[in-house]
Formats: C-alpha cells, structure tokens, sequence
C-alpha cells in the first residue's frame, strides 16, 4: 500500500513534467500559421495544458479529489472559472 | 487573560459607531466630496486644479465629514482587542498591538483629508501646488497597509489560538482575514505607478483592497449578530477557561 | 489498537485529528462527510481559494494587457530568460512531489522519510529562490525593472507576490522541520504538516500557470 500511494504520486509528477516539456516544445509542433485563428491555436494548447497540470496538482497532490464534495467542487469551479476565463480572453482579445 | 463581564453594552457601542463611521465617512468621501473612486493618477494638473476650484464647497463638506467619521473607527477596533485579550495567556501583546495598528489605519485614513482640505482652501494657490497636495494626500492614503495588514494578522492569530468551545470568532473567518491582509500588502506599489491595475484607483491597489475587508466585516457582523440572537454568554458574563 | 497503523497509506481520520479539533464548534469547522475528509482545516481551503482567486485576477490582467500591447509583450517575453523559468518549473513540481511524500510519510509514522522530503522541499523552494535571483539580476544589469513599461511591471509585480509566497512557504516548511522531530511531535501537528503542504502545493500550480502565461504564451 506504501508503494500505490508512492507509485501514484510518481506518476503525476512524471505526467506534470512530461505536460511541461510538452509546453515547451509545443511552438515547434504547432507551426505557425497565417490566419488568425491558426495564430491561436498555440496559445490555446499552452492555456490547456497549463490548467490540465494544475488540475493534477490539485486534484493528486492536495488530495482534493477524494476530499469532501463541495471542496473538490469549489476547486475545480476555479479551474474551469480561471482556466476558462483565461482562455476566453485570449481568443477573444 | 482579560475577561471582561458583560460586553454587550460596548458590543451596542462599538456596532453604532462603526455605522457613524460608514455613514459618515461613506457619504463624505463618495457622494459629497467625490473622492472615492479614486481619480486617476494620470489626470493633469489643469484637471485637478479646475475640480478643486469648481466643486470647493462640497469637498471640504464632503471631507471635513468624512474626518469626523474615521475617529468612530476605533470603538469597534479596540472592541476586537477586548475580545482577544481574553484568549491571550500574560499580557496580552497581539491584543494591544492591534489596538495601535488601529490607531494607525485611523491615522492614515484621516490625515490624508486634512491635506486635501490644505489643498482646498484657497482657491487663488497656484496650480502646480495644488496638485503636488492632491498627490500627497493620495499616496498617503493609498500607500500605507502595513497597520490594517497586522491588525487582521493579529486578530487571525488570536482567533486560531482560541482553544475554546465555542472560539470568539470561527477558524475560516481568521483564515479569510489572512487573506484581507495578504490583499491590501500590494499597496506599497502605488508610488510606482500612475496607472494600471496597481495605481492608487486600480483594481488591486484600491477595488480588492477596498472590498475584501468590507466583504470580511460584514461576514462578521453576519456571525457576531447570529451569535448574539443565539444569546451566547460568552458575550455577557466573559468565559471560563 | 491502532487500527491505522498497519495501513500507513490510508488518510487517516483517526490520526489527523489534533487535539485542537475536540474544542471547536462542530458545524463549519473539519466536518468529515463518511469517507470524505478535509486535509488541513477547512479554513485553510478557504484561505487558498480565496488566494487562488486573485492570481486568477493576475492572469486576466495579464492577457487583457498583452491583447492591448502584443508587440511590447512579444519583445519582452524574448527577453525572459526562458531557460531558468522552465528550471524553476521542474522545481517547483518537484517541490510538490516531495511535499505530498513528506505528509505521506508523516500519516505512515515515518520520522525520517517525513524530515528528508521536507527538507527536500526547502532545498527546491530555495533553489527556485536562487534561480529567480540570477533572473532578476539579469534584468536588472539590462536596466529594466517593474516600471520599464507595462510588460516588466506585470513580470516583476506579479513574480514578485509569487516568490513573497514562496517565502512564506518555506518559512512554514522550515518551522516543521526545526520543531517536528518525533513521531508524537508529528501526530500532534498533523493538520499543521498538511495544511502547510498545502499552500505549497498552491504556490506550485500558480507557479505553472504563471510560467505559461508570462514565458511562453504568445
């Protein structure tokens, strides 16, 4: 049991830093285009990725996902306000 | 630890002159006067010159009302000390430190109006003048936090060390104050900026500094008023240990 | 018997209940629903949540004024030292993993995993301050600071409250190492450990999504 919990922890890192070097290598993947829309496409990936990794953090390492409801609901309502909003300002600006 | 027998007259005291207080300070600074918003740091010497000039009376009523109203802050302040002295073992250090960090937000809230009402008073001074005035009445408002901050820092750390019952204030109401004071610590940056979100009017350094503390108090007042139809007794005859 | 100490991996209710719990008042304090648990306090929660809502404040800010000034926003995002931001990332997160290993050692009773990853903690939290200095420094002999123009004030100003929590952290962290030597020690202070771990774990995820937004994003 030691080891699950152990194990768990290490796979979320290993996922966070793999998100983070795949933020990293992103602008050579997504080539750079030049409608307006492509032009974003890029940004959008980061915006998402960058979230994605702070939903892992919340929900794994602060253990929100198996804490009390509405806490883990409070919580993710910030992800998807912040990351949202982030997002939405970005393509929209 | 201080316990005092029954608060409740001081309580009645206390909330009357905190809404003297809202009264006249809210009325004096945002309708009479106009000061609250703040205007922009970027307004011009003309500008500020011209609205000294054109609304004289009404911003040395609105002011000089406003003055009166932020001496009524401290009955509610040094109430909250009463209540955290009783938590306090020996002398009660965070207790009087709030009590003077009080005296400083009044201080600092107050003295500012005294300089715009220099600035106000002759209508003849030079421009440049003026405005060098309204600048040193803002950035004394706007700037100072570090007293409001430990009074909400002293007031948290008295409340999560209530070891009581029923604790003179509920633990996430003292964690919420952490944050008050974690959001008014930015001020410090208005000197630095004439506009954007960190200037004397922007969304940091005033809107978030102005309405978390004002969020705070009223879900204080929310629970001291719940607490005192509940007739608790810890708000008459003070508590056993 | 101690049920859970032959089950050092569960979250132990039983054991993360320091004695400060039995005073309070039952209805908004630490309310357990069956199975469900609050690590920390849930003040704590609150104090975070409402932290978190700022910085969201911060990275709307941020984007509304690089959509008001993209080519100044573009120049100075190159000049970032783009390299150190991504070092003080793989810190950070590393940061995170040895907090989450420190509570768990602490649930599992194990003094010295808990101390080790603790101090594992504060020696990424102090390498991330380090780094953080050599790019400050790095500005500053280019003569730009927070009242350059919009973009470096955003980058100081809003780097700046993050590296002030990130001191407050390690000031925490460090106080859990200095006073919590013993297994009853950390028994005691269970809330404390895990409350602490949490706003790690907060200045972490703000952290990452500073860094995409500040370094990367265009």
């Amino acid at each position: 049991m030691t080891n699950l919990n152990h194990n768990k922890l290490l796979w979320v890192l290993v996922t966070l830093l793999s998100l983070t070097a795949l933020s990293w290598v992103a602008p050579q993947l997504v080539p750079p285009t030049s409608n307006a829309m492509g032009s974003k496409a890029l940004g959008t990936l980061l915006i998402l990725l960058a979230f994605s990794k702070v939903r892992l953090i919340i929900v794994h390492f602060m253990e929100a996902g198996s804490a009390y409801p509405p806490l883990r609901l409070a919580f993710e309502a910030w992800v998807a306000i912040a990351g949202g909003g982030t997002l939405l300002l970005y393509l929209y600006l | 630890m201080i316990i005092m027998q029954d608060k409740r007259p001081l309580i009645l005291v206390a909330i009357v002159s905190m809404a003297m207080t809202i009264l006249l300070y809210g009325v004096g600074m945002f309708l009479i006067a106009g000061y609250l918003p703040p205007p922009s740091p970027m307004l011009t010497e003309p500008e500020i010159a011209a609205m000294y000039r054109d609304n004289h009376t009404s911003i040395i009523a609105g002011l000089t009302m406003a003055f009166l109203g932020t001496g009524f802050m401290l009955p509610l302040w040094v109430m909250a000390s009463v209540f955290m002295a009783e938590v306090e073992e020996g002398f009660p250090y965070f207790s009087i430190m709030q009590a003077l960090c009080a005296l400083a937000t009044t201080l600092f809230t107050a003295l500012p109006n005294l300089i715009w009402l220099a600035a106000a008073f002759r209508i003849d001074r030079s421009d440049e003048l003026i405005y060098m005035l309204h600048d040193l009445g803002w950035i004394m408002w706007a700037t100072p936090s570090w007293g409001f901050a430990f009074q909400f820092i002293c007031f948290a750390i008295c409340g999560l060390s209530d070891k009581r019952e029923t604790p003179f204030v509920p633990r996430w109401l003292c964690y919420l104050g952490l944050w008050v004071a974690a959001g008014v610590l930015v001020t410090p940056l208005v000197p630095f900026f004439t506009d954007g979100p960190f200037a004397w009017n922007g969304l940091f350094s005033f809107w978030v500094a102005f309405i978390s503390p004002n969020l705070w108090s009223t879900l204080l007042a929310v629970y001291v008023i719940k607490r005192i139809k509940g007739g608790q007794s810890q708000l008459t005859e003070g508590v056993n240990a | 018997m101690n049920l859970t100490s032959q089950n050092p991996c569960a979250t132990t209710d039983i054991e993360a209940t320091p004695a400060s719990l039995e005073t309070r008042s039952s209805s908004l304090e630490q309310t357990p629903v069956s199975g469900a648990r609050i690590p920390g306090e849930l003040g704590l929660w609150i104090f975070l949540l409402a932290d978190m809502s700022i910085f969201a404040l911060y990275f709307w800010v941020f984007i509304w004024n690089q959509s008001l000034h993209p080519e100044q926003f573009l120049q100075g995002q190159a000049s970032l030292n783009h390299s150190l931001g991504l070092l003080n990332t793989v810190i950070l997160l590393s940061s995170s993993y040895f907090a989450a290993m420190a509570v768990h050692g602490a649930r599992g009773k194990n003094v010295a995993g808990f101390r080790r990853n603790i101090q594992l903690t504060i020696a990424c939290g102090a390498g991330f301050l380090v780094v953080k200095a050599i790019e400050y420094g790095e500005k500053f002999d280019a003569g730009l600071h927070l009242a350059s123009n919009e973009f470096y004030s955003y980058y100081f100003v809003f780097t700046g409250i993050h590296m002030v929590h990130v001191i407050i952290g390690l000031s925490l962290l460090s106080y859990l190492l200095f006073s919590l030597t013993t297994a009853e020690k950390i028994r005691q202070q269970m809330a404390n450990i895990e409350g602490t771990v949490l706003y790690w774990h907060m200045v972490d995820l703000l952290w990452v999504v500073l860094f995409s937004l500040i370094y990367l994003l265009q």
